[in-house]
């Protein structure tokens, strides 16, 4: 029997779901589901812009070099006596990855059989660090090449662009694989140090979504994870003095593309500290977007048919408890111009007010949306975790939504649309490509 | 896995699969046509124009807000290449009835869809001039976009050079010059071909009332003389002359290095699942030989991996380098078919290739389009195997029977795009 298993359920979701502190401090949530594949995903708040941190116990931070969490991402893998977690996995059949985001770590499988034998690989894995000089070098050619492969991209180098426009101080601004430069620094002393602070359970969650008894889940943490000693962790993430404006108005870049592209980043450092009051944001940002920026919009209508923007215009907010921005984005053969147009759409829609009826229809999607989001255990894994991380659980997000009315996503077009809260970063084609 | 077939009309079939496991149901309308210089373009074009408005929602705005009203139905246009055919068309997937109280989400989403096909905004009998120009425009962009994504640029590339003369090197978007040569005309001209003349498969995924669609389905064929044209693949070109070796430059930070083989593999044997546990050992997984040793143990890339097509037994390795390391990498993927050739497959790396690929096919019972795509794309090539059945299959294979494949596979074409300097 588990100690105080906390049940959830949803009853228009049709959906519930299980959470425990297993007794070595690890947060366990268990969904059932019932799909043939099930999902397990393990993971520590620790991402990209970790790089300043100690414990309550410490008296001086540990500063580390700029891409570590992802370069542990991968050293993970390796295992004593030189085999991969892989070769593990590929025992049991099931499919494993990982990845690194600014403020997570997580590893993952999924599979169709031998799902107990899989839990035992990721959770042992994970909890059994093994690194040498040697490997780290010869990790350093290929997350090179993984650096590179990004470099190429004009749709992440995009990305990287607006974030450092939007921001001064933010760690965001970091870039989650370093640079080759930072990685070199690496060694395997700060990679344990780094390891045996984030790594520690009590900094950690499991979640598991599929045909998944909760019991059995239980048994294998008591099988497999040892009791971890709480800790306090401290990040300083220097970024008391974040502007509200953003850093700068462009960022420019030259690249072999076919046309420009463009990303407008509206930038919003008023995040409220409580979890379901940034939920109700977030999902009032996408009825916002919806309203102002879909395919049903004036907006899009207009500039679609004048060639200004592309069929992949698209638009979306990331509300976290560490940062909070809206892009839009596309291709176009003006960008100035268009943004020129989005400053006075704004502007005007500001003027004349938002319309009930698309309020009505753009809440209708975003309820849709959220439940379909629910029919595949992968999916419903990954922004389990993601939420839980931000102290916000997905079965409240129905309630949320309909909680929202028009008069509040009003109010977030009044008070966070201003100009100086804008910028813009664009690819453009190369020089004597034009 | 079909749960039944109506036939709706002349060479018009309708597929459901029913499963109570989703909140959504899904749908998709393909059409299959000879892939063609001549309607490869056309073909490309009529989805993007299909669901700019229909007679009832003529603009874009009102089209969207009736989606939007039904819950907001994701509907997408679909065009791919499959061997030498092309299949393009819409798909749309749409929230179950339950969790609405107010509307008939699914019979309504698809009398819309079934409007966009059947019953498009037209002007004076055609196309609308203003969708016509603004979706081939959309459809330029997409050409020309290509070459944002330098890795598959670099794929395409080498299946122009691999597949010179063959129906297969035609791209999927057709060609510029062509597709800027179309008109409101000639365009509702394809669209007429397509209704009466190509094979159409409707597939339904999910917990409807079926009955009422296929009616719906039927009514709007009533007009329509259907005079289906017959399907058939280019033979499978096996041969190789001699290996070709092309390099393009272009502005990038990181080679892609792209190699083409021959696997001598003829869907028509109905073997893909041998060809499926070679590809797994050789290239398709984080335990492969090619990311165990291109990757892992020398280090020389990140993306090391292979994969193959069903319909055409063309096989690609990719990869992203350093320009300086492409002799070294071309060797070492060749190395490890090399070593397969010998025979030099470990029971753990077979019996890992095998959990493997049934891990996958199990899966696909878990996707509304991946169930709907692994009965249509087979059912092109004459197979009617469920996931299942070909998991049984995938465990009665032996190494030997991989050995014999491998020993079919012949390098054909080695593309790299790099760029003028070092890049370190």
């Amino acid at each position: 029997m588990i100690k105080d298993l906390v049940v959830t359920e949803s009853q228009l979701l049709e959906e519930k779901h299980y959470r425990f502190k297993h007794k070595s401090g690890l947060e366990v949530y268990v969904f059932p589901k019932d799909l043939t594949t099930s999902y397990a995903i393990f993971a520590t708040r620790y991402g990209s812009m970790d790089n300043k941190f100690k414990l309550s116990t410490d008296k001086e931070f540990t500063i580390v070099p700029d891409g570590i969490a992802h370069f542990l991402e991968h050293k993970l893998f390796e295992c004593e006596g030189g085999i991969d977690a892989f070769e593990l996995f590929a025992k049991t059949g099931a499919s494993a990855n990982a990845y690194t985001s600014n403020t997570m770590t997580g590893y993952l499988f999924s599979a169709t059989d031998n799902f107990y034998e899989s839990l035992e690989i990721l959770l042992d894995f994970v909890t059994h660090p093994y690194f040498t000089e040697e490997t780290v070098q010869k990790e350093m050619g290929i997350i090179g090449q993984e650096i590179g492969m990004y470099e190429d991209r004009p749709g992440s180098r995009l990305n990287k662009e607006l974030l450092k426009a939007l921001y001064k101080k933010n760690k965001i601004r970091i870039d989650i694989a370093g640079t080759c430069e930072s990685i070199a620094k690496i060694n395997v002393d700060i990679l344990y140090k780094c390891y045996n602070t984030f790594y520690n359970l009590n900094n950690m969650t499991l979640a598991v979504c599929g045909d998944v008894d909760v019991d059995k889940v239980n048994e294998i943490c008591d099988k497999i994870l040892k009791v971890a000693k709480p800790i306090e962790i401290i990040r300083d993430y220097e970024d008391d003095d974040e502007p509200k404006e953003v850093n700068k108005k462009r960022a420019y870049l030259q690249m072999d593309v076919s046309k420009p592209i463009f990303s407008i980043g509206i930038k919003d450092t008023n995040i409220s500290k409580c979890p379901k009051e940034r939920a109700k944001k977030s999902y009032a940002t996408e009825i916002l977007n919806e309203m102002l920026f879909s395919q049903s919009s004036s907006f899009y209508n207009e500039l679609y048919d004048a060639n200004l923007i592309s069929i992949d215009f698209s638009s979306g907010c990331e509300l976290t408890k560490y940062y909070s921005f809206n892009v839009i984005s596309s291709e176009s053969s003006n960008p100035e111009l268009v943004y020129k147009k989005f400053v006075d759409y704004v502007e005007e829609t500001k003027k004349k007010g938002l319309d009930k009826e698309s309020f009505d229809l753009a809440k209708k999607t975003i309820y849709s949306s959220n439940i379909k989001s629910f029919d595949s255990t992968e999916e419903i894994g990954d922004k389990l975790i993601f939420n839980v991380f931000d102290d916000f659980d997905i079965l409240d997000a129905s309630d949320v939504i309909n909680s929202i009315t028009l008069e509040y996503v009003s109010d977030i077009l009044k008070e966070g649309y201003k100009e100086e809260y804008y910028t813009m970063a664009v690819v453009e084609p190369l020089a004597d490509k034009k | 896995m079909v749960d039944c077939i109506y036939e709706i009309a002349n060479g018009v079939h309708l597929n459901y699969i029913e499963t109570k496991k989703f909140k959504t149901n899904y749908v998709s309308f393909n059409f299959i046509a000879p892939l063609s210089e001549k309607t490869v373009h056309y073909n490309a074009l009529l989805p993007l124009v299909l669901t700019r408005g229909t007679s009832k929602y003529p603009t874009q705005m009102e089209l969207s807000k009736r989606l939007q009203y039904l819950y907001s139905a994701d509907v997408g246009v679909s065009n791919n290449k499959y061997g030498s055919c092309q299949v393009f068309g819409l798909k749309a997937n749409m929230l179950n009835n339950r969790f609405a109280n107010d509307i008939d989400i699914n019979q309504e989403t698809i009398k819309l869809i079934c409007d966009m096909i059947f019953d498009p905004y037209l002007e004076n009998g055609v196309f609308s001039k203003a969708y016509v120009k603004g979706e081939k425009q959309t459809l330029i962009d997409g050409i020309e976009a290509q070459i944002n994504n330098k890795g598959s640029y670099a794929f395409d590339r080498m299946i122009s050079e691999m597949c010179k003369g063959e129906a297969f090197s035609i791209p999927r978007l057709g060609r510029l010059e062509n597709v800027k040569r179309i008109t409101s005309k000639s365009l509702y001209g394809a669209y007429k071909r397509a209704i009466e003349q190509y094979p159409i498969e409707i597939y339904v995924v999910g917990d409807c009332d079926i009955e009422t669609f296929a009616n719906e389905l039927k009514s709007r064929f009533v007009d329509i003389k259907r005079k289906p044209i017959d399907i058939s693949f280019e033979p499978i070109k096996e041969n190789v002359e001699s290996v070709k070796q092309i390099v393009d430059y272009e502005k990038v930070k990181q080679g892609k290095l792209v190699l083409g083989f021959r696997t001598g593999y003829n869907y028509t044997e109905n073997k893909y699942h041998l060809i499926q546990l070679f590809n797994e050992i050789y290239g398709g997984s984080p335990t492969s030989k090619l990311f165990m040793n291109v990757r892992e143990k020398m280090s020389l890339c990140y993306t090391c991996r292979s994969t193959v097509s069903q319909v055409t037994g063309m096989m690609g390795v990719n990869s992203g380098i350093e320009f300086d390391k492409k002799e070294i990498a071309e060797k070492a993927i060749i190395d490890q078919l090399e070593d397969i050739k010998k025979g030099n497959i470990t029971k753990e790396e077979f019996e890992s290739a095998k959990k493997s690929i049934i891990n996958g096919y199990k899966s696909i019972y878990d996707s509304q389009s991946a169930m709907a795509n692994w009965v249509f794309y087979r059912s092109l090539c004459g197979i009617s195997t469920t996931p299942l059945e070909e998991c049984e299959k995938i465990e009665k294979t032996t190494i030997a029977q991989i050995q014999e494949i491998a020993n079919r596979i012949k390098l054909d074409t080695v593309y790299f795009l790099r760029g003028e300097d070092s890049n370190d």
